[in-house]
């Protein structure tokens, strides 16, 4: 008895030091939220304004393009602080594009925006960059159509080959706007070359959610976009706009396992846009668009290496504003991708935004309010055993 | 300090380039950036906006814009 108020004594001790929240939470765990700040005063960066990231190399540094200053940098979540990596060149032969997505890999970095790619060698600092459409680049065997976006992508970075090389595997999901065909497609970025691949989705289900506005010469459309977790021989795909996991046998592409989860939390799926008779959308206008954004919106899916199951976080519906008046939840599930437990993240902490991002296996909460631009406010993601 | 660097930053950002591709961060003014990209992209370009209160969508440009560099070759 005095021993477990001892150990009760000591949790609260640290608790109070560390600013932690704790709740339970049926899966066997106890969930935890440690605030964090890191320190932007060396950086143009600003907690204000959002940024092209992903995990370093080694996974334990979150890579980030800062479209400030044109730098690469990463941000330690050990040491809180913000260290340059390499300054971009935006004009020369040195130069890259405004990226929409960047990944690391052993020999280069590598910049995608929606039809080009560009890759700078880390050890001679030589860019390269090529457009991936076939007709400006009469070298693809297989290139995206005049009208064909880059939309997402994901990597497998636990490939050797025969010497011992660490290789990346990077999956590339694309739209064409004039047809609505999507592909899925394995690139190569030593070779730069394209491979389409069968497509880990339910295209019904884009296709239902998705809202086009004619904008005089220009076309724009909601993201109802598909997420894929490359995991060794399968592909997992959730999606942005409905509460599905679906997987995909990655060799025969067959659909392997579908299930549509019922929560009652939140709603299990945003409202589809209304269609008139014809099965046709609606004379839609960009608000229709903001309407379906601001709708419940579910997170990509993580793989916690520590507790061996998958997380996601959930944003409820909100009225008016994607940065506040609404509740995160956090799912987790098995590895068969059975539920094992929900909880309200908002009800430890209410000061949570949506934006998260996860490295060196954790995940972190962005807060919804920061006192300074100089200081980003996280809330780290604890598991605690039982 | 900071901010007032950013917003010129970001002024002077706007001002130099169209956004013909890439990821674009807006606050209620999406609108100013389409009708730019109307008429300084080319046909086929493309590019999101992410509005700090309203979310992401995808702008495609389906013609040339008159001031873009296709229809000035």
């Amino acid at each position: 008895m005095m021993k477990s108020h001892y150990l009760n004594f000591l949790l609260l001790i640290n608790l109070a030091c560390t600013h932690q929240r704790i709740d339970n939470v049926q899966a066997g765990f106890i969930i935890g939220l440690e605030e964090v700040q890191v320190d932007f005063s060396n950086t143009f960066l600003s907690s204000n304004v959002g940024f092209i990231s992903c995990q370093s190399l080694n996974k334990e540094k979150l890579l980030i393009f800062n479209q400030f200053n044109w730098k690469l940098e990463t941000i330690d979540f050990e040491s809180f602080l913000v260290e340059e990596v390499i300054q971009l060149e935006q004009d020369g032969p040195s130069s890259v594009f405004y990226p929409v997505h960047i990944l690391d890999s052993e020999e280069f970095w590598l910049f995608f925006d929606q039809f080009n790619f560009a890759r700078i060698n880390k050890l001679t600092f030589e860019a390269e960059r090529w457009n991936l459409r076939k007709s400006k680049n009469q070298n693809l065997e297989i290139g995206l159509s005049d009208l064909e976006y880059l939309k997402g992508l994901n990597t497998l970075n636990t490939i050797s080959d025969v010497g011992g090389r660490r290789r990346n595997k990077i999956f590339l999901w694309t739209e064409d706007i004039r047809n609505g065909k999507w592909r899925f497609l394995q690139f190569d970025p030593d070779n730069v070359v394209l491979e389409e691949l069968p497509s880990p989705w339910e295209i019904n289900l884009i296709e239902d959610h998705t809202i086009q506005v004619d904008h005089g010469r220009a076309k724009i459309r909601n993201q109802a976009l598909p997420s894929i977790l490359p995991i060794q021989n399968k592909f997992v795909t959730t999606y942005n706009f409905k509460n599905q996991i679906d997987i995909y046998d990655q060799d025969s592409g067959n659909q392997i396992f579908k299930r549509f989860f019922q929560s009652k939390m939140y709603e299990n799926e945003k409202e589809k846009p209304r269609r008139n008779q014809n099965g046709v959308g609606k004379e839609s206008d960009k608000e229709d668009i903001f309407d379906w954004n601001l709708d419940v919106e579910f997170g990509q899916l993580y793989y916690q290496k520590e507790i061996d199951k998958y997380i996601r976080l959930v944003r409820s519906k909100t009225e008016g504003s994607i940065k506040n008046g609404f509740k995160v939840f956090l799912s987790i599930y098995d590895s068969k991708m059975k539920i094992e437990g929900e909880i309200s993240l908002s009800e430890m902490e209410g000061d949570l935004s949506f934006e998260h991002y996860f490295v060196n296996q954790n995940l972190y909460i962005k807060a919804s309010t920061n006192e300074a631009e100089d200081k980003m406010k996280f809330y780290k993601l604890k598991f605690m055993n039982e | 300090m900071k901010k007032s660097m950013f917003v010129l930053l970001l002024t002077v950002v706007s001002l130099s380039v169209y956004p013909c591709s890439g990821t674009w961060y807006s606050c209620g003014d999406s609108e100013d950036l389409i009708d730019d990209a109307i008429l300084n992209c080319c046909a086929g370009s493309g590019f999101n906006i992410i509005d700090c209160e309203k979310g992401s969508i995808f702008v495609s440009i389906t013609e040339d814009g008159p001031n873009s560099s296709c229809i000035a070759q």
